[in-house]
């Protein structure tokens, strides 16, 4: 299993494809910080807060967009030699993984910057460690939805981009209606954290809880989907 | 040859298509891989002879039947090696090694016998089509398969190479693995106790050429290729241009 998760990873990181993600983060990461978060420590935790927040939204088309690029690397004769060599099961489970563990690396990057700063003003741990749990769920549901768009399943380039950037607005308009539990919850995220660090602590649960249910069932489908599709 | 002991894969009423609502490509299919031996596919383009493999090879599962027995080392290279990767041969090699559990350091000369040691160290994007097919050989011999699929494996190789493999595959069919060959380029003609399925009309019908039979050469010049073939083929004989 670690071997195939290797030769995907290495054929992503080798491959220029690697380097868009990773550019559009260091863009976002610009854009999202570079205001100060405030003047008070309260106000910089507050501020830092919110940035993660948003971060943990706008990082999900990228990490999406990443997972889909990693998944399509590998051309689909080699992804016939690789069910073959590792078996299609374990092929299959590998190249999840190696999306995953990509994503899981960008979001844990993307999380460095604004816990530094709130580091410096005092932070409370729980609600730093809720906040990297926050942008980590973000980027695994991200990356079922990449899956779900990847060659394999999408042969077709204009439709599987249409519907990876379909999907990330449709979270988005979702959010705001009372279909949002059909959702990632970007908006209550994004609201608890607007609302002060004690209901972002109470609201998480559910939100991790809807994230995470959000993110098994893209996944299961795209395990039944790939079922059919080698 | 070493005599057919028994079946590995079996293949039971198989059916297949890509799609639901797309014509089937593949039905009632039911046939048995004997062990040991060189099995040729024949068939026109679009016949199915790929989507067979890849059934062989367990890359697709059957729309409705069963495939069983496949073992647990499996060896496959497809029609067109999938050369954009960014790896050179030997990195790629070594990657497809490590999955199978073995270490890459070309023990049974597998590079060596087919042509490709001069070249493991150039990217895969870079080797020459015949080169780049090879190292989808050689992928597919790590690790000592016990069925081994190829599909159109003599497409693009230089000549040197193109005699060398079918008494390279023969010595695996002799250590008794199963090799199932696409070829509609009569490279394994002269392969003794070869088998032959055809694929045609939706099925493959199996079995060796009858001893009363056996096959005739003619040259012609190409402009009354057609021509030949059309009349040998009124006349009841199995007939096909090269």
């Amino acid at each position: 299993m670690v071997a195939v998760i290797r030769f995907q990873l290495s054929g992503y990181i080798r491959s220029v494809r690697a380097l868009h993600p990773v550019l559009a983060l260091a863009l976002l990461l610009a854009i999202v910080f570079s205001s100060p978060l405030g003047g008070t420590p309260a106000q910089v935790r507050q501020g830092a807060l919110n940035a993660v927040a948003d971060l943990a939204a706008l990082i999900f088309p990228i990490c999406a967009w990443a997972a889909r690029a990693l998944l399509d690397t590998e051309p689909d004769a080699q992804r016939h030699v690789s069910a073959v060599t590792a078996g299609r099961r374990r092929a299959l489970v590998a190249g999840s993984a190696a999306a995953y563990a990509f994503s899981g690396t960008l979001a844990l990057i993307a999380s460095i910057y604004p816990l530094a700063r709130a580091a410096g003003s005092g932070p409370k741990v729980q609600v730093m460690a809720l906040s990297v749990v926050l942008v980590l769920l973000s980027a695994l549901a991200a990356t079922a939805l990449g899956a779900l768009t990847s060659r394999a399943v999408m042969p077709s380039p204009g439709t599987s981009i249409l519907v990876l950037l379909g999907a990330c607005a449709a979270n988005l308009i979702l959010g705001l209606t009372p279909l949002r539990l059909l959702a990632v919850p970007m908006i209550d995220w994004m609201r608890a954290a607007g609302h002060g660090p004690a209901a972002f602590t109470h609201a998480f649960p559910l939100i991790a809880l809807r994230t995470l249910a959000w993110t098994a069932l893209a996944g299961a489908l795209y395990t039944w989907l790939r079922r059919t599709r080698p | 040859m070493a005599p057919v002991e028994s079946g590995i894969v079996q293949l039971e009423q198989v059916a297949f298509r890509y799609r639901r609502r797309a014509p089937w490509v593949l039905r009632d299919v039911t046939l048995t891989v004997p062990r040991g031996r060189v099995i040729e596919v024949n068939g026109a383009n679009g016949a199915g002879k790929s989507t067979l493999l890849r059934l062989l090879a367990g890359i697709v599962p059957p729309v409705s039947g069963r495939v069983s027995g496949r073992p647990a080392r499996v060896g496959y290279a497809p029609e067109r090696f999938p050369a954009a990767q960014p790896f050179t041969a030997r990195a790629y090699l070594a990657h497809l090694a490590r999955v199978r559990g073995v270490p890459f350091a070309d023990p049974a000369g597998w590079a060596e016998r087919l042509g490709l040691a001069g070249s493991l160290d150039t990217r895969l994007a870079d080797l020459s089509k015949g080169g780049a097919h090879k190292a989808g050989l050689v992928q597919a011999l790590l690790a000592s398969p016990e069925l081994l699929v190829l599909d159109e494996p003599f497409a693009g190789l230089d000549t040197e190479t193109r005699t060398a493999l079918p008494a390279l595959l023969d010595e695996l069919a002799r250590e008794g693995a199963s090799v199932i060959v696409s070829d509609h380029q009569g490279d394994l003609r002269e392969l003794p106790g070869i088998v032959r399925w055809q694929v045609a009309g939706h099925t493959v019908t199996a079995g060796d050429l009858p001893e009363e039979y056996t096959v005739v050469e003619v040259t012609v010049r190409a402009d009354e290729a057609d021509e030949l073939v059309t009349r040998l083929t009124t006349d009841g004989y199995r007939a096909r241009r090269r």
